[in-house]
């Protein structure tokens, strides 16, 4: 729920337990208290998608047991270690930092990444503003990080179980080859269509695909989005890195992105304990002022269900 | 709910259309598949078996429905 500067630091003086997201400048001010958060200046809230420098989203956590850490690059793989056994943890990783790219690359092999349950996202900026800096905040110790990744520990009783899932409007376009890579990483610039080794740039250009369309790899049945950020020298670069021994395909044009959600997510229990959304739905859907209904959080450029996804909404509900 | 080492070899295998609900799952086997497909002995075997049956073991309130599309294939 957005909330102004001083109706944030009241709950902060409440000793609440809280997620906040907003902007950087804010955030450094926030006083310490039992919180973790991260910057963002875009928010999906019960009125619509909105931008906004000067409110926080504040999301309340009604649990007991929790610890705060931050983690530089050497530390990052005890994120796994040092949850709880039982319990669930909200990673906040800067934009384009070390920690941000290490994470997306490494955290699927994390030793028993899958036996807990790790949410969390990739702090940003305002796209229009200058002299933002990416941050991960840690209130519990007043630190705020450009190079650190930032997590919430929460433990539950034992008869608590966490449920993550994830939305993702889109699909694969059955007609899209099957696209490969033997390279791993945040760009490439070649990769095999249908078998056939191609400048993977050139392959884009030369069949007019859209680029805000993200690739889908195929994880056992699950689609998981890599977006495209940029194609340059011929290089594509993507915003979650492609790995090899996946199938990716291109995604089926989303005609309306509002109704697309809006069907997903009547479907869904939406009491969660945390959601964030993606800053490239947010403005390839033309989110802001847009209702979708349900999910309430930071929009970011990177969400956590385990490993980085793309273009995806991500939320978590105790059960 | 506990797979054995036969039934975990034939989801390793497995090329239709995988139908688990649990996203930890989807990731997990994706992960496991990898590795089978660079070293496909028993030991291997066993191991993924070993890392099923322990997220199984975890979260059965919520894995029971994965559990029983995976031991009918």
């Amino acid at each position: 729920m957005l909330k102004t500067f001083e109706e944030t630091a009241a709950l902060i003086a409440e000793n609440k337990l809280l997620h906040i997201s907003g902007t950087e400048s804010l955030l450094r001010k926030l006083p310490k208290g039992n919180w973790i958060g991260g910057s963002t200046e875009y928010f999906t809230e019960e009125n619509g998608g909105i931008i906004s420098g000067n409110m926080l989203d504040v999301r309340e956590l009604n649990f007991n047991t929790y610890k705060s850490a931050a983690y530089d690059v050497r530390t990052l793989a005890n994120i796994t270690a040092e949850a709880y056994p039982n319990g669930f943890s909200i990673v906040v990783l800067p934009f384009d930092s070390e920690v941000h790219k290490q994470y997306a690359q490494n955290a699927a092999n994390y030793e028993d990444i899958f036996l807990k349950n790790i949410v969390g996202w990739i702090s940003g900026f305002n796209l229009n503003a200058t002299g933002q800096t990416p941050v991960a905040a840690n209130g519990f110790t007043g630190e705020v990080f450009a190079d650190r990744a930032v997590v919430l520990h929460i433990s539950l009783p034992e008869d608590k179980t966490v449920q993550i899932n994830i939305v993702n409007i889109f699909s694969p376009n059955t007609a899209s080859p099957i696209i490969t890579f033997d390279e791993e990483g945040f760009s490439a610039r070649t990769c095999f269509v249908g078998g056939e080794k191609v400048i993977f740039a050139d392959y884009i250009a030369e069949h007019n695909l859209n680029t805000q369309l993200p690739l889908i790899g195929d994880y056992s049945g699950a689609g998981i989005n890599i977006s495209i950020k940029s194609i340059s020298d011929g290089v594509v670069h993507f915003y979650a890195p492609v790995f090899k021994g996946i199938n990716y395909r291109f995604a089926e044009n989303i005609p309306d992105y509002v109704n697309a959600f809006q069907k997903k997510i009547e479907e869904l229990d939406t009491n969660s304990e945390f959601a964030c959304n993606c800053i490239l739905n947010f403005l390839y859907g033309g989110l802001e002022g847009k209702k979708l209904g349900g999910f309430y959080g930071p929009i970011t450029f990177g969400e956590i269900a385990w490993q980085l996804l793309n273009q995806t909404l991500v939320y978590l509900y105790i059960v | 709910m506990k797979l054995n080492d036969s039934q975990t070899k034939k989801l390793l295998e497995y090329t239709g259309q995988v139908q688990l609900k649990q996203l930890a799952l989807n990731m997990a086997l994706t992960r496991l598949k990898t590795r089978y497909k660079s070293d496909s002995t028993p030991a291997t075997i066993s191991k993924c078996t070993e890392d099923l049956n322990a997220i199984f073991d975890k979260f059965a309130s919520i894995m029971e429905s994965d559990y029983n599309w995976i031991v009918k294939l």
